[in-house]
């Protein structure tokens, strides 16, 4: 049973991931490779608020959706300018970037969470309380299950409103063609500043709440790994609506689970886990495009 | 209004149109420029182009190729800054002064930058030359989508006043019926946007445009590459919104077309070297009514020589084939053409292209031949499959059936640069082209020699860099002399002095045979 409810915590953050990455790959057009860097960003400042300020799981989790949608400017802002493989570029580096911070501001010498040593480096953060709201605590992981259960659903449904709006359908027309948008008068730049705050800040929701599930992380949250696991779970279930990244989640949870019955060596299983990653993703490009349930090709 | 509506009615009779002349006399200005300058690293496009737009005038911007009637567009619609000049637009009550080269102050407000979507929420519009619908969104979506302050497109609104944004878009939904309705397209609301054929698309272009509310529209050859039929209806649509809704229109359309925009024109705007001459359309016509008639393949039997034969042949979907045939071309004989089709059909993707069984008992696919020393001229509706059907014979896409014949040999199954070996050349249309390499570069790669290039267009230029027709001349220019010449389109955009010189050219370059592929007149 403990599986089980473990399992659904991590859909529900991988949906979450999904979802919010749709919203800068799908729906914006914009492939970006920093997702992971948000996660941990969202996971690394609901600890510190948890650990250093003692906050409750609201406050921290809306400081972290507000620190996550400021710092989302180091990926909106460049794409006003570049699109394509430059953008790749760009939120490479971006990436990059949040993962030599966090692997880096460390010194010996310092408590973990002070100025001199805030991320503790590559030994990471333990001791994450888990989530308080009010008086009452999310000890179990039932509960906490629960919790996150209660906060995918609402964040799918935030995001659901969001891309079946006007503004949704807004980003579609820029995705389409950039300079017919502008030309009907439209700010595309104000539209892609907003699209990647909101999506920024799901991920460090959901990052959140996998610190404050597993309570303890450390930058290898923040590794290019993990975007490309993101953006696999997008590319194979499809960008461009709502349901394809809901299908991508699902079957890249699915994929290591169903190995794990293997009866694999652990030493193999890692690898074969990407190699498998590798193939699916070779495979869709391939047969399916669009994805398992996608509408928009990626270019 | 009322004199407008006469002048439209009735024929275009020299009262009338001295009547409305003055009716538009009186009208306020709603865009006046002044001195624009603007150079592209030293080659001078506009120097000193002044004009004014009155409301609900009709305005045909014409001019050689590359004379800058793209370069003026994008300016007019903040695609691109000028050198110098201002700028000053008076469209919805508001006046917006634009004097360039801008103050550094200027570029640092972030609100005060010279900008496409500054421009339009001013009150002017464009479509494009490629259209560029939004091809994913509905053709209800396109319109919708254009619909200026929706309150839905701030997430915020969503989220904290979401009935507000429910009601709005309801209505803005009623008028995209409305406006897809009045084109006659309401039954095809829900279609994806490049589903629709391209006479459609440029309908909804305009219609988007004016949702967006445009009050001046510059339309980019928006008849170019039309048949009769889409040609009349997007006239029909341009006349409404000048007749009803007083939009002031501004058309750049190239020679072939220019006649059809002069029944609507009420002054014409001439380029040349960077200045814009003010005409009436009256002088124009006069202009046109003695070298051009708008029937190409009558235009190209003349070209040909005084005894020029012509046999017509209909194929399916309402395409004809035209060969046309010098008395004393004395090669060849129609027993053993140079080419031939047999039962071609080709595919794209999972859609049947070439060969749609139209009628239950028409054999599969299309034939037709095609003799030494015939020029033939494919006439065919948009959407028909020109482009595909000239690709399937070079081979560049692989065909679902049928044969291609070439001098008695089936080629059908030869790669692409075999069947060139075997002197089949190719003349794509003008956006096939390498745009970072020079027009001698590109003339080198083709194998042909250089010199065969009208001597404006300067050939170490990047291809990237040309204007439209320019374009179109290079790709003329890498033609080779092939014994099948096949030419896509190959006289859009072109304007008229250099018409009969390129398709000269073509001529000389002594191909035994000639496939051209133009669109529906």
């Amino acid at each position: 049973m403990n599986y089980l409810l473990h399992l659904l915590i991590y859909l529900n953050i991988y949906v979450m991931l999904a979802l919010s990455l749709n919203l800068v790959v799908g729906y914006c057009g914009l492939l970006t490779l920093a997702h992971a860097g948000y996660f941990a960003i969202g996971a690394y400042t609901y600890a510190l608020a948890t650990l250093k300020l003692g906050m409750g799981f609201i406050p921290a989790g809306l400081l972290t959706v507000g620190v996550a949608a400021i710092l989302s400017l180091a990926v909106s802002l460049p794409s006003w300018r570049f699109k394509g493989d430059f953008f790749v570029m760009i939120s490479l580096a971006v990436q990059t970037l949040v993962f030599s911070l966090l692997h880096n501001w460390f010194s010996p010498n310092a408590q973990p969470g002070t100025w001199a040593n805030l991320t503790n480096g590559p030994f990471g953060l333990a001791g994450i309380s888990k989530p308080v709201i009010g008086s009452i605590k999310f000890a179990t992981i039932g509960s906490i299950a629960a919790l996150s259960t209660v906060l995918a659903l609402s964040a799918g449904m935030v995001i659901w409103l969001f891309v079946s709006s006007p503004w949704g359908r807004l980003l579609k027309a820029m995705r389409d063609d950039e300079l017919a948008a502008r030309g009907l008068g439209k700010n595309t730049r104000l539209a892609k500043v907003q699209a990647m705050a909101i999506a920024c800040a799901f991920a460090a929701l959901a990052g959140a709440i996998y610190s404050s599930y597993v309570s303890y992380i450390d930058p290898s949250s923040a590794s290019l790994d993990e975007s490309i696991l993101m953006l696999c779970m997008v590319l194979v279930g499809g960008v461009g609506n709502f349901r394809g990244p809901i299908v991508g989640a699902f079957v890249l949870l699915a994929i290591p689970e169903l190995l794990r019955f293997a009866h694999l060596p652990d030493a193999v299983a890692a690898n074969i886990r990407l190699l498998a990653y590798g193939g699916l993703l070779v495979a869709m490009a391939h047969f399916r495009p669009k994805g398992l349930a996608g509408e928009y090709r990626l270019e | 209004m009322t004199a407008i509506t006469t002048t439209e009615s009735v024929a275009q009779t020299t009262p009338s149109r001295e009547e409305h002349q003055d009716v538009l006399a009186s009208r306020k200005n709603v865009l006046c420029i002044r001195d624009l300058r603007k150079a592209f690293g030293g080659q001078i496009v506009l120097d000193g182009a002044s004009a004014e737009l009155r409301e609900g005038e009709v305005v045909l911007l014409r001019g050689n190729n590359g004379s800058g009637k793209t370069t003026l567009l994008n300016i007019l619609s903040g695609n691109l800054e000028p050198d110098a000049g201002s700028i000053h637009l008076q469209v919805n009550g508001a006046s917006e002064h634009f004097r360039f080269p801008r103050r550094w102050w200027e570029n640092v407000n972030p609100f005060d930058h010279f900008t496409p979507e500054r421009v339009a929420r001013e009150g002017v519009g464009r479509t494009w030359q490629d259209v560029r619908l939004f091809n994913t969104l509905t053709l209800a979506d396109n319109i919708a989508v254009a619909s200026p302050g929706q309150a839905g497109e701030s997430p915020f609104n969503v989220l904290l006043r979401y009935g507000r944004v429910r009601r709005e878009e309801k209505s803005n939904r009623q008028t995209t019926t409305n406006r897809l309705k009045a084109l006659g397209l309401g039954d095809r609301a829900d279609s994806s946007a490049d589903r629709i054929s391209l006479g459609q698309t440029k309908r909804v272009a305009i219609a988007r445009a004016v949702q967006a509310g445009a009050r001046i529209l510059f339309l980019d050859e928006p008849l170019a590459g039309l048949d009769a039929q889409g040609i009349d209806s997007v006239l029909e649509i341009l006349r409404q919104l000048v007749r009803e809704h007083r939009v002031t229109l501004v058309i750049v359309e190239h020679v072939f077309n220019i006649p059809r925009v002069l029944d609507l024109a009420d002054s014409v705007w001439t380029l040349e070297n960077g200045k814009i001459t003010v005409e009436s359309p009256q002088f124009v016509r006069t202009q046109h009514s003695d070298s051009r008639s708008t029937d190409v393949v009558a235009w190209i039997a003349k070209l040909l020589g005084p005894e020029t034969g012509i046999t017509r042949e209909a194929l399916p979907g309402g395409a004809v084939l035209w060969k046309l045939r010098r008395d004393n071309a004395n090669c060849g004989n129609a027993e053993s053409p140079l080419f031939e089709i047999r039962n071609l059909v080709v595919n794209r993707g999972k859609r049947r292209i070439i060969g749609r069984d139209e009628t239950p008992n028409s054999e599969r696919g299309i034939s037709f031949q095609i003799a030494e020393g015939e020029t033939a001229v494919l006439q065919a509706p948009n959407g028909w499959g020109k482009t595909t059907l000239a690709a399937a014979i070079v081979g560049m896409i692989p065909i679902a059936g049928g044969e291609l014949i070439f001098k008695g040999a089936r080629i059908e199954r030869l790669p692409v640069w075999e069947r060139s070996n075997r002197a089949i050349g190719l003349v794509p249309a003008r956006d096939c082209l390498f745009p970072s390499l020079s027009v001698s570069e590109c003339q080198k790669l083709a194998g042909c020699d250089g010199g065969r290039l009208n001597a404006r267009i300067d050939p170490h230029r990047p291809v990237g860099s040309l204007s439209g027709g320019e374009r179109q001349q290079a790709v003329l220019a890498m033609a080779r002399a092939t014994e099948f010449g096949i030419y896509d389109e190959p006289l859009s955009a072109i304007d008229q002095g250099l018409v009969e010189q390129s398709f000269r050219r073509v001529t000389e370059l002594g191909h035994k045979a000639i496939l051209i592929l133009i669109p529906h007149a």
